[in-house]
């Protein structure tokens, strides 16, 4: 090849026309060929692997990339979190025994409520006695319309009317017993509607007291306990004291534990009522769903805190909550004798819920508590009057309590727990 | 001088292509601008990581943010961040049957509630799982821009 020909109008080959020169070049662009084009490649290969490396390291826990950086970071924004969280509980805390030291706290009693009739038709009557006018008790009158006012609490299980006036059955309830045990057939199933309670209208204190002959809640000394009234004001409990503790309740509960993260088991769920703990099968347990009354039964427990009532307050019969609450209780008490039982009251509504909805009115309510309070003196077991940690002093839940004036917001539900935390019947 | 070029090239296009799938998302960043930004009607509270294991069934997250309602509404946020994407592929069932749990809770208390969950944004991309029920197109619109 005439490189000279070939470079005639290259500057340098014109410079150097010394062949050695020449050759020289061609071999230091060969060389250079060679050896850069790979080196380059090697450089490249280094840095995608070590770019790599890197990425998959700090998604783990060691890297120190800037993704770690955001793991790190994560942590520490939820520790902070955590912190500021067991702060605020702890100066709900603090903040609720001085109300009750100085007696500042609301009274949920509305004296005038547990004999009103607002319907004016004679139907209600907290007196268990006289609960059904019918005579037969066993129509489950019990089940009102559903919830026009859409609240949602309850009530789609709840036939809108009863035609046929059998009104027994609840579609919410099953005709046999789904999971084939004796905690689900205790009573409450329809398909006997004469074991099933309702016609319980002759249930006496004495009747609900005797179901409590073999209770015996542990340690505490029962025979000097006063149960007529509210378990009173106690020193705060570290939040280990509910590490072996059940929750057994609705949508509130199931809140209530999700929001405080409280170290307990929570049998809880949406809509559920005192009836369908025996029957619907919504608790995950060993890979299978079962009731809440089934998973108790294969729960170790110390202590448990029930609360029912609001998802029943478009119930027609005071007489049959109370007697579905009584076979809860009894149940409770069957499954573990030992446990130390705290009912709770249930929850005020927001006085714009009160007015407006069609089922849930704080009257209801009240009536309720009181019913609760005189179950669990006549079965000698713990009443906790937790409204009055959530009320205002008309006795309904503030408006900023919750978005719907119903289940309540993480503070609230901050409130409930230093409630518990500060009223205990064990050290 | 042709080959090098060439296979500078593909290093390239290699190299951006597997950034993509490595996408790295600040969780905390995503779900702070889905607070803010998503218009919610509860009050979203952060769950503790027992609650989070407990919903969701998940207890090998790298990194987590869950937010959820006070039991009025459905709405939720939860992102999760997992060692490798065969552990987010294997979560994402976990993630799938949440759903699939509160619309049988809220389908017989809230049934309102089942338009949003019918509404719920669900994407998986590489090592994470985002999740976001709520109305409206904004979650889905926040949660694509940090995917992009």
């Amino acid at each position: 090849m005439d490189y000279t020909e070939k470079n005639q109008n290259n500057p340098l080959t014109d410079f150097t026309d010394c062949t050695d020169v020449k050759k020289l070049k061609k071999k230091y662009k060969r060389n250079r060929l060679l050896f850069c084009g790979p080196l380059c490649l090697i450089v490249l290969t280094g840095i995608y692997v070590l770019f790599y490396y890197q990425q998959n390291i700090s998604a783990g826990e060691h890297a120190t990339t800037l993704q770690d950086t955001s793991v790190s970071v994560t942590a520490q924004k939820m520790n902070a979190l955590l912190v500021s969280s067991s702060t605020a509980a702890e100066s709900s805390i603090t903040a609720f025994v001085s109300e009750n030291s100085a007696n500042k706290m609301p009274s949920m009693e509305n004296p005038d409520l547990p004999d009103s009739d607002p319907a004016g038709s004679g139907l209600e009557s907290p007196d268990l006695t006289d609960s059904d006018p019918a005579g037969s008790g066993l129509a489950s009158p019990d089940l009102t319309d559903s919830d026009p006012a859409g609240s949602g609490l309850e009530s789609p299980d709840l036939p809108d009317s009863d035609p046929a006036g059998s009104g027994l059955e609840s579609p919410d309830l099953p005709d046999s017993d789904p999971a084939g045990s004796d905690l689900a057939s205790s009573d409450l199933t329809d398909s006997d509607p004469a074991d099933s309670g309702l016609e319980g209208s002759d249930l006496t204190g004495s009747d609900l007291a005797a179901s409590s002959l073999d209770y015996d809640p542990g340690s505490i000394q029962t025979d000097t306990y006063d149960f007529s009234n509210p378990v009173p004001l106690s020193d705060a409990v570290d939040i280990s004291y509910f590490n072996d503790a059940v929750l057994l309740g609705d949508s509130l509960t199931e809140g209530f534990t999700y929001s405080t993260g409280i170290p307990a088991a929570s049998y809880a769920y949406k809509a559920m009522t005192v009836r369908k703990v025996f029957t619907k099968p919504v608790i995950e347990m060993g890979g299978e769903k079962v009731t809440p009354m089934e998973a108790l039964n294969n729960t170790e427990f110390a202590k448990i805190y029930i609360m029912f009532g609001i998802n029943e307050t478009g119930w027609q019969y005071s007489s049959v909550f109370i007697e579905g609450y009584q076979k809860v209780i009894d149940e409770v008490k069957r499954i573990n004798p030992n446990a130390i039982i705290y009912v709770q009251s249930v929850l005020p509504v927001s006085a714009e819920v009160s007015a407006t909805n069609d089922c849930i009115k704080n009257e209801k309510i009240y009536e309720y508590n009181d019913l609760i309070q005189k179950m669990a003196e006549e079965n000698r077991i713990y009443y906790l009057n937790v409204a009055e940690a959530v009320a205002q002093s008309d006795g309904s839940l503030p408006d900023e309590a919750a978005t719907d004036g119903i289940h309540l917001k993480k503070s609230y539900y901050d409130k409930w727990l230093a409630y518990l935390q500060t009223h205990t019947v064990t050290p | 001088m042709k080959k090098i070029r060439l296979c500078f090239f593909i290093m390239i296009f290699l190299l951006t292509a597997c950034g993509k799938k490595n996408t790295s998302i600040d969780i905390i960043k995503l779900s702070e601008d889905l607070l803010e930004n998503v218009p919610f009607t509860d009050e979203l509270t952060m769950a503790d990581e027992k609650t989070v294991e407990h919903l969701y069934s998940i207890d090998n997250a790298v990194s987590e943010v869950v937010y959820i309602g006070s039991g009025a509404t459905a709405e939720e946020i939860a992102i999760f961040q997992f060692a490798s994407e065969e552990d987010a592929d294997n979560a994402l069932p976990s993630v799938q049957k949440r759903i699939t749990d509160q619309k049988e809770g809220f389908e017989s208390y809230i049934p309102i509630e089942l338009k949003r969950l019918d509404n719920a944004v669900l994407e998986k991309q590489g090592c994470y799982i985002i999740l976001c029920v709520s109305d409206g197109t904004e979650a889905e619109e926040i949660i694509r821009r940090y995917l992009s």
